[in-house]
């Protein structure tokens, strides 16, 4: 599979980018469940496996929900890796960052502010979903 | 019902040692001890939540030692009650019965039956989370017994209650006990609680199991100076002769010393007193000299923020203790004299229970 200069690149450098903050998410959020929840499910009938999906994984969704959002909105906006692999090439490799790249590297204002605007929508969208979803469990 | 055979652990720094124990069918059985005790532990090791290197646990006649939770047919209440959070009082309390696949109209059945056991019928619908102290207490106890099982493992179930409350749910423990008929394994560090609920006790410390017996018998009869901290230290003195005085009262005779206490029935084998219950004096103090005795200090040793002072009167030495300030304030010094009351309602009686 061709990664250098296609769309696959910029997946495998998002992916790269953001998978370090997105562990470190799930980790918190399954460290912040008391492990009583899980023993008190193992003597309630449950089996390793059971109590997994039963008890722990509806205890960490609303965490599970949060660090996807999270992760999502750093991704969209990820521009290093993403132009280093997949480079920037305008309706082919372009992405919300690049856009903007490029827009200021041909002196086209108007479209960079545009999509900077687009990525602020984004990014606040991000932050509400989050709120409304954890209820403001999360300090943002 | 439930034997545990040469149970030992390493936990990081902690260890258990060798224990011991077989508690029997329909027994309310309380595993008593101060906090990093290891009650917790064994608790768990009961319910199967430790892989067990050495020992074995036997329940209901079988070999458990290798099988897993749900496969015990216990009942766990956690410190803290853990009710699942996500869920409300009806669905923790049928969770259990869903994990074994039981019809809509037998969950519906025993959570009404249980709900109506633990009065918490009129909490079905509600938020966990909203719930109070007691009554969280009532819906975990309601959770553990939904799949009616042999053994009740809880896990101090009354130590983040206020002391109303607490009261109160030693009542419904000892008629949950007494109706269900389950054995009940009760883990505590409040000496009172075990004392009120148990059929019989065990004195846990530092990972060892220090006695096992009747509360009275552990309390009156210490094996050894870590059993005798824990519940108190108190003074236990053997009573050679008792006469009644009528109006719930009478006179014991512990080696000279002639004490009047309150008197139900039967014959009074030995007394116990703690030395927070005598007062002790350097001048004779005024008023009927009814369980006032005179004697002579011999020890004098500071324990923190109070004075342990030994006294000898006759043949008999007693343990008294005060706070540092008011002893500040006498002239007690060993050697010298002082004067002893007993409080009345701090004088504890172990009878012999054929008489």
């Amino acid at each position: 599979m061709k990664f250098v200069f296609v769309v696959p690149g910029i997946i495998l450098a998002r992916v790269t980018v953001v998978s370090a903050l997105a562990i470190r998410l799930l980790k918190s959020t399954f460290d912040g469940i008391d492990p009583r929840y899980e023993k008190v499910g193992r003597t309630l009938g449950c089996s390793k496996p059971g109590v997994f999906f039963k008890v722990t994984l509806p205890l960490a969704k609303d965490g599970l929900i949060a660090a996807g959002i999270l992760t999502w909105a750093r991704a969209v906006a990820e521009f290093g890796a993403t132009v280093t692999l997949a480079g920037a090439t305008a309706m082919k490799t372009e992405t919300l960052p690049i856009a903007i790249f490029l827009s200021l590297a041909s002196a086209d204002v108007e479209k960079a502010i545009a999509v900077i605007f687009l990525l602020i929508i984004i990014a606040f969208a991000a932050l509400l979903a989050i709120r409304k979803i954890t209820g403001r469990r999360f300090p943002i | 019902m439930i034997e545990i055979q040469n149970l030992s652990m390493k936990l990081g720094e902690f260890s258990l040692k060798n224990i011991n124990l077989a508690i029997g069918d329909r027994e309310y059985f309380v595993i008593l001890g101060p906090t990093g005790a290891g009650k917790t532990i064994i608790l768990e090791c009961i319910a199967g939540l430790h892989r067990i290197k050495q020992g074995e646990i036997w329940i209901d006649g079988n070999n458990a030692t290798r099988r897993a939770p749900e496969e015990r047919n216990i009942g766990y209440v956690p410190q803290d009650y853990v009710l699942f959070p996500l869920l409300n009082v009806a669905d923790n309390i049928a969770f259990g019965l869903r994990q074994m696949n039981c019809t809509k109209t037998q969950i519906v059945e025993k959570v009404k039956d249980l709900s109506n056991l633990m009065s918490v019928s009129h909490l079905l619908n509600r938020d966990t989370r909203s719930l109070s102290g007691g009554e969280k207490q009532r819906v975990a106890l309601a959770r553990a017994l939904a799949l009616s099982p042999k053994v009740l493992l809880l896990d101090e179930p009354l130590s983040s209650l206020d002391l109303q409350t607490s009261k109160y749910l030693k009542m419904e423990l000892r008629h949950i006990h007494n109706k269900t008929g389950i054995t009940t394994l009760h883990i505590t560090h409040n000496q009172m609680e075990a004392e009120e609920l148990a059929d019989r006790i065990d004195i846990l410390n530092m990972g060892r199991l220090e006695q096992v017996g009747k509360p009275k018998e552990v309390f009156f009869y210490p094996e050894n100076e870590s059993v005798s901290d824990f519940i108190g230290a108190p003074n236990i003195l053997a009573c050679d002769a008792f006469r009644t005085l009528g109006q719930g009262l009478a006179e014991v005779n512990c080696r000279g010393l002639r004490i009047i206490l309150p008197y139900d029935c039967g014959q009074i084998k030995r007394i116990a007193l703690f030395p927070r219950d005598i007062y002790i004096s350097d001048t004779q103090p005024p008023g009927p000299q009814v369980n006032r005795f005179k004697g002579i200090t011999t020890s004098i040793k500071l324990s923190g923020s109070v004075v342990r002072i030994e006294a000898r009167i006759g043949e008999n030495t007693l343990q008294a203790e005060m706070p540092h300030d008011i002893f500040e304030d006498m002239d007690l010094t060993v050697g010298k004299e002082a004067f002893l009351i007993l409080k009345l309602r701090g004088i504890r009686i172990f009878e012999d229970e054929e008489s």
